[in-house]
């Protein structure tokens, strides 16, 4: 395979000719002359009314869908996607230092630690956001923002870039771009040009989102409700056009990680031999190969229907409508979040224990069921605006997705019983996920609860049971995985005692935040709502306290992380004992996986039998 | 698998692009996106304060109004000239309307204050003349002297001086800039203050008479 690939090492032959622009400052200037003239072309001409401004919301549309292109072909599209096209010959040459990471790349693992790194940028923006909000809410009164729509809007940006960026892409786009070729033994992912484009659609979300209040606030949350986005100023118009570059980033990277498990496989790796985080990944993409197309249209319905405008979801249709569809998606997204990361649970504990995983099949039946099931609970978010036996179906759906997910739970207790536990960075994170999780999943099985769901619908006791699902299950679940496949990442390996002070450090810390938040919640403490009454100033105030704690504690985890890739000390291949594919190679990125390929002789997690997974296959057996 | 493909064996371009170009540009763009974010109307405000005064407008002004700003957001006019403000709503969905005044009238709320509408009424006294009224919901003259050309609007009271235009709606009104120099506002009370909350309001500064 690596015959029709140049030999990077000939940098000086590279060398020769002018210094071609920087592909991201490239990007940006396309990006620039392309909203110019387009956005021009809209609102001067097509779309011409006099005395109007230069910038209006259709115009402002499709300028940034010109923009959006332009970005895309000026970061390397132009030369790796439009002219190979025409039959024009690849011109396209990344040199091999830090460079590979600043403009497209073919490269699977380049693309991953892309991905990692732009989901990371994005959860750090939303964090602050986050920062904010608890600034605000530590006093009673409006004093950190301007006006109610200001806090809104911020409220907004935390959950639309945590959900789309980070909780959706870092497993998926991050880990599974880098990790899934390579523990199937592919030397690449199905269609390396596809994702090398949904990569770098992510960044151009995150700061459409980001800067989404140049054109005016949002009221309406992550979830763009109709009629009420109908109320708001131009920003929601930026809410969606960001959030239709996330999703088909995430979908894009679905379709190509999905044919990637379908068709790349090594020889030798049969459907029971398949990955757990493989499996993760597949059934999370299948979800959003599902359900993002759904949410897209009716993005696209309601951004139409502001700026056109259009009568939907008010005279034509009812604001329910909105609801359904919506969460229709909407459930199913937080299984997107959670799926990879039970799947997480069940790579990382039987390497740790060095023990034969527990009810393997079971483990993949509960992902599979899980993703199942999690169509058939929407309506649990509008249980306020049904008939009690309308309720009835779906509490009753709710409550049975607890018993897949319980799969997950068993399988990862049944692995470490009797196991000769280490107990490292990764282990006691994965712990620390599952506990999190419980009390996500049993407030998660209370909301379900008709009774309890109207009386504690809309305030802090249902913020705080999301979170425990989402940062309790995912955000712990990741730092487990990042610290477990930190070696394999940089050949470095980080230190036991720092590792477990970071990790014990955000446990505590999201603890006391997101305890309290299920306490005050029942208290009274209302969502989406800057100001409250005298009586909760006290708690709010020392939940901001321990809110700016876990805000630190994310940012020593990463601090400390990066300078263990760069400083940290050298460590074998395979410091933990894996039997999975992506230990057996040691390729950094931009080198090739498995040269020859191999061929996997038994699955991944029995640790009693001593026998090598896999073996390189002899050059006669490869057609 | 490779980063490079290749099917051509000596590159054109020199691959290694500059670094430092690559950090001044994005950095240079970061600071800028921070910037439009917190400051973008401070910094157009800034900017009509120190340059606007020299576009004295004289005629006609055009007024767009829509959800939610007015176009343009800063007016210069000079004491004794005649002029015309020509209003109209480009909103396709929503009712606007438009106040000149100064200080706030302010109802409390738990949010803090609530402005109901401008403390001190432009128009107190002002001969105006409204012609040209199409789909104008409601009109309150307040104290000012008003006299109608062509279609006279439902008119009603209480609050100040203050055209509500229905979607698409225009109207026009001629006075002579009256004696009262410095720097006005103007704004959309509509729906208890949240047009103006979204940022629907503009200024005026109204430079002494040539002597």
């Amino acid at each position: 395979m690596s015959s029709i690939f140049a030999d990077i090492s000939q940098s000086e032959a590279l060398r020769r000719g002018r210094r071609m622009l920087p592909p991201v400052v490239r990007g940006l200037f396309w990006a620039a002359i392309g909203f110019f003239i387009v956005n021009t072309l809209v609102s001067e001409v097509l779309d011409r009314t006099p005395l109007a401004p230069y910038v209006t919301k259709v115009s402002v549309t499709f300028g940034w869908t010109a923009a959006t292109c332009g970005w895309l072909l000026g970061v390397g599209a132009w030369e790796l996607v439009v002219k190979p096209y025409f039959g024009s010959p690849v011109e396209w040459d990344v040199p091999n230092d830090w460079r590979r990471y600043f403009m497209m790349s073919l490269d699977h693992k380049v693309v991953g630690i892309q991905y990692m790194v732009t989901s990371v940028a994005g959860f750090f923006i939303a964090g602050l956001a986050a920062m904010l909000m608890r600034f605000e809410l530590m006093q009673g009164n409006l004093w950190t923002f301007p006006t109610p729509n200001a806090y809104l809007s911020t409220v907004g940006i935390h959950g639309t870039i945590m959900m789309f960026s980070f909780g959706t892409v870092m497993l998926v786009g991050g880990f599974g771009n880098y990790l899934i070729p390579l523990m199937i033994g592919s030397n690449s992912s199905a269609f390396p040009r596809v994702s090398a484009i949904s990569q770098w659609l992510l960044p151009v979300g995150i700061v459409t989102v980001a800067l989404s209040p140049i054109l005016g606030t949002w009221t309406t949350g992550w979830r763009g409700y109709a009629p009420l986005a109908e109320q708001d100023p131009n920003g929601i118009v930026f809410y969606y056009l960001g959030v239709f570059a996330m999703t088909t980033s995430s979908l894009l990277v679905s379709i190509n990680l999905t044919a990637t498990i379908l068709f790349q496989r090594a020889k030798g790796l049969t459907w029971n031999r398949i990955p757990m985080y493989a499996w993760g990944i597949l059934a999370a993409s299948l979800l959003n190969i599902i359900w993002l197309p759904e949410i897209q249209m009716t993005f696209i319905l309601a951004l139409l229907n502001n700026i056109v405008p259009l009568p939907m979801f008010s005279q034509i249709g009812t604001p329910l409508t909105y609801m359904e569809v919506f969460w229709l998606f909407g459930h199913p997204e937080v299984y997107i979040v959670v799926v990879p990361a039970f799947a997480l649970w069940q790579e990382i504990l039987p390497v740790m224990g060095q023990k034969t995983l527990f009810a393997r099949s079971w483990g993949v039946l509960g992902l599979v069921f899980v993703m199942m099931f999690s169509g058939l609970v929407w309506a649990h978010h509008m249980f306020t605006n049904m008939r009690n036996d309308q309720m009835l179906p779906f509490s009753f759906f709710t409550e049975m997705i607890s018993i897949p997910t319980g799969f997950a739970f068993l399988v990862s207790l049944g692995t470490v019983w009797k196991s000769r536990l280490r107990l490292t960075t990764p282990t006691l994170l994965v712990f620390m996920s599952m506990f999190n999780f419980l009390i996500g999943g049993v407030t998660g099985v209370m909301l379900a609860d008709p009774v309890i769901n109207l009386q504690t619908h809309d305030t802090f006791f249902v913020v705080g049971h999301f979170h425990y699902t989402i940062i309790g299950a995912m955000v712990f679940s990741f730092m487990a995985a990042a610290y477990y496949w930190l070696p394999r990442f940089s050949g470095r390996m980080y230190n036991e005692f720092w590792g477990k002070v970071g990790a014990i450090w955000v446990f505590i810390a999201f603890n006391a935040v997101f305890g309290q938040f299920l306490l005050i919640g029942l208290r009274g403490m209302n969502r989406w709502v800057p100001v409250y009454p005298k009586y909760l100033q006290n708690m709010n105030f020392e939940i901001s306290l321990f809110a700016f704690l876990l805000g630190l504690g994310f940012l020593f985890n990463l601090v400390y992380y990066i300078w263990v890739w760069r400083y940290g000390k050298r460590v074998d291949a395979n410091p933990w004992s894996a039997k999975t594919l992506e230990w057996q190679s040691t390729s950094a990125p931009g080198e090739t996986n498995f040269d020859p390929p191999v061929q996997v002789l038994m699955g991944f997690y029995d640790y009693s039998d001593e026998r090598p997974v896999c073996k390189p296959t002899s050059p006669a057996e490869v057609s | 698998m490779s980063d490079t493909p290749a099917s051509r064996p000596t590159p054109r371009r020199n691959p290694e692009w500059s670094k430092t170009l690559f950090a001044v540009v994005f950095i240079l763009v970061v600071i800028a996106a921070i910037v439009a974010l917190f400051w973008q109307r401070q910094i157009g405000d800034a900017w009509s304060r120190m340059f606007g005064t020299e576009r004295v407008q004289t005629g006609t002004t055009h007024i767009e109004q829509y959800d939610y700003g007015f176009h343009p957001r800063h007016i210069t006019w000079r004491v004794g000239d005649k002029v015309t403000i020509s209003l109209h709503n480009a909103s396709a969905t929503h009712w606007h309307e438009m106040m000149i005044g100064r200080g706030f009238d302010d109802t409390p709320y738990v949010v803090g204050p609530v402005h109901t509408q401008f403390d001190q009424d432009f128009w107190d006294g002002v001969h105006v003349t409204m012609s040209h009224a199409f789909k104008v919901d409601n009109f309150v003259p307040n104290k000012a002297i008003v006299t109608f050309v062509g279609q006279k609007p439902f008119t009603t009271e209480g609050g100040n001086f203050s055209p509500t235009l229905e979607p698409g709606g225009s109207l026009d009104l001629t006075f002579t800039v009256p004696n009262k120099p410095g720097t006005w506002q103007y704004g959309c009370f509509v729906q208890q203050f949240m047009h103006y909350v979204a940022g629907m309001h503009g200024t005026i500064t109204i430079l002494p008479a040539k002597t």
